[in-house]
């Protein structure tokens, strides 16, 4: 492998490493410069812009002016002429196969239910299990792992899992070699198969959100350990004492003061979820009805060449997270009023 | 093989993207957070609220006039970039990027923690006649470390994990794309060469896995520190 790259391309390694931090030092120092040179009175009005400036300018210059350009671009065609609603029109027409249905139903359906379920669903029980055994943070540390690879790795690694060989033949994919052996059935070709049917395929789309799953679980692990842990234990001991099942304690005492923690990761997997990208990418590339509006958006803007379409698609995509992110505000406010 | 696959050049550039789109977004941050959180200026908490609310925006849904903006008026291609010779150049509209849309997250995080910050300590740094600077490096940096360490480990696993954004802005190009994009494509082209996905895939998470192994006290922190990255 040619690892010398790294040492024959020495100006970058330069430029790149040094470069970088030496310009935003010299904007901070030469700022401060300038602003010393005002009057007193000046000086803390204008100080505070040389602060946020930077910062203002990028979020501005990357998110949010563009936000506002996509908005208008998904009521144009390419050429920039005005079309009124022609993008949605195409984007929704031919229920339920048509347009963008496919990728809505996925992410709207499938994706925000079964991802966000299941992620919570293992990272309560595995909370829960895990808390006051003497191995803890080892489980918790290989639960989490995934979270440091990239989801890219991701696929690649679960598409050896899914991996198919035709019946008969030794199974390469440790699903199909459980499928075969254990149930002796035939093996599952997990992506591609579009059981039940293929205007409701659940398999291929459950075996990729299944993937996502495990990449994300040790995200809500995390969290709702460190829920779990902020509870007092008289209350606990007070339950026992009472004489609750410990099955009682937890539906009745742990899972409610848990809640507040609940649904602050579910707002987080439901916007993951939503977003859901490079384990479509990777694993099936949108085929045999597994699309998403993250990818239909860049298949539109790159394989078709629509910019218009995908304009269209990314507002049905930020129509879909509107909720949560005034859901997010609320909260926000709340616990702001509670400082 | 593994030379054909370019990927002691992707490994490459995966570092020469990720450490600027890390060391901007978190100083840059940095000072918008000081200022968010012990400056007073107008319309700061509408600012604020605002940049919360951006953190649930999908970025998905600024792609196109971004890079519009880039080929059209800029004339940004990698092509461009690569053509005047300046080194590093070729990344500029990635890092660039990547630093815009990792802020809203940056600028939330510090601004909590150096909120929480005593305010007697900048009263007695005031009466010893420090200036803002000083203030900043010698007192509120130090005190900082744990939740720029957990930001620095975030958004570096943030942009070396990343496929969409490269994706969009140099995915085309060999000499600029990184690790993930490789990947990807190596998932897609080469339909038998298993035994050269895996060993491409065991590059792309080592340095992923070595800094969460290392650093895992501070990721935990960080995603503790209550996260809704865009």
């Amino acid at each position: 492998m040619d690892f010398g790259v790294l040492l024959t391309d020495l100006p970058t390694l330069v430029v790149v490493i040094l470069g970088v931090p030496a310009l935003i030092g010299a904007y901070i120092v030469g700022s401060e410069f300038l602003v010393r040179r005002l009057s007193d009175k000046r000086r803390p009005q204008v100080r505070p812009w040389f602060w946020v400036g930077p910062a203002l300018f990028l979020v501005a210059a990357y998110l949010l002016l563009p936000a506002i350009g996509t908005v208008f671009q998904s009521f144009e065609n390419n050429n920039g002429n005005f079309i009124g609603l022609g993008n949605y029109e195409s984007q929704f027409a031919n229920f339920p196969t048509g347009g963008a249905w496919v990728a809505i139903r996925n992410n709207v359906f499938f994706w925000l239910i079964f991802y966000t379920l299941f992620t919570l669903a293992f990272g309560l029980i595995l909370a829960v299990l895990f808390d006051r055994v003497l191995y803890e943070n080892i489980v918790k540390s290989l639960i989490f792992m995934p979270m440091a690879i990239s989801s890219v790795a991701l696929g690649v690694i679960w598409n050896f899992m899914y991996q198919y060989q035709s019946p008969g033949e030794s199974q390469l994919g440790t699903m199909n070699a459980l499928v075969t052996f254990v149930l002796h059935h035939d093996p599952v070709s997990w992506l591609q198969d579009q059981w039940p049917t293929p205007t409701f395929n659940i398999l291929n789309n459950l075996a990729l959100i299944g993937a996502a799953t495990w990449g994300i679980t040790g995200f809500a692990l995390v969290i709702l350990s460190a829920a779990l842990k902020g509870i007092p234990a008289d209350l606990l001991e007070a339950a026992r004492v009472d004489g609750a099942g410990e099955l009682t304690i937890f539906r009745r005492v742990i899972f409610p003061l848990m809640m507040p923690t609940i649904v602050v990761v579910g707002t987080t997997l439901v916007i993951f979820a939503l977003k859901a990208f490079d384990v479509v990418y990777v694993m099936t590339a949108g085929n045999y009805g597994t699309d998403v509006l993250a990818y239909r958006m860049y298949n539109q803007l790159y394989t078709a060449g629509n910019s218009g379409g995908a304009s269209a698609v990314a507002i049905i995509l930020l129509i879909a997270v509107v909720p949560v992110l005034i859901f997010n505000l609320r909260q926000f406010r709340a616990v702001e009023a509670r400082r | 093989m593994l030379e054909q696959s370019n990927l002691g050049q992707a490994f490459f550039n995966s570092f020469m993207i990720a450490i600027p789109a890390t060391v901007l977004p978190v100083t840059i941050g940095a000072f918008a957070a000081y200022a968010f959180a012990w400056m007073n200026f107008p319309g700061r908490n509408y600012i604020f609220l605002a940049l919360v609310g951006l953190l649930a925006v999908p970025l998905q849904l600024t792609f196109i006039p971004v890079l519009h903006f880039y080929v059209q008026n800029l004339h940004w291609t990698t092509d461009n970039l690569e053509a005047t010779g300046i080194p590093g150049l070729p990344w500029v509209p990635l890092w660039l990027a990547h630093a815009g849309y990792g802020l809203p997250f940056s600028i939330y995080l510090l601004a909590n923690f150096f909120r929480a910050l005593p305010s007697d300590l900048f009263e007695s740094a005031e009466i010893d006649g420090a200036g803002t600077l000083t203030v900043f490096f010698r007192l509120v940096m130090p005190l900082s470390v744990p939740a720029i360490a957990s930001l620095v480990i975030f958004q570096f696993l943030w942009v070396w994990n990343d496929l969409l954004v490269a994706l969009i802005y140099v995915g085309s190009s060999a000499e600029v794309a990184p690790m993930t994009v490789n990947l990807a494509n190596l998932t897609t082209s080469l339909g038998a060469g298993s035994n050269l996905l895996t060993a491409a895939a065991f590059f792309s998470m080592i340095v992923p896995l070595i800094v969460f192994l290392s650093l895992q006290r501070y990721f935990v922190r960080g995603i503790l520190a209550g996260s809704v990255k865009g």
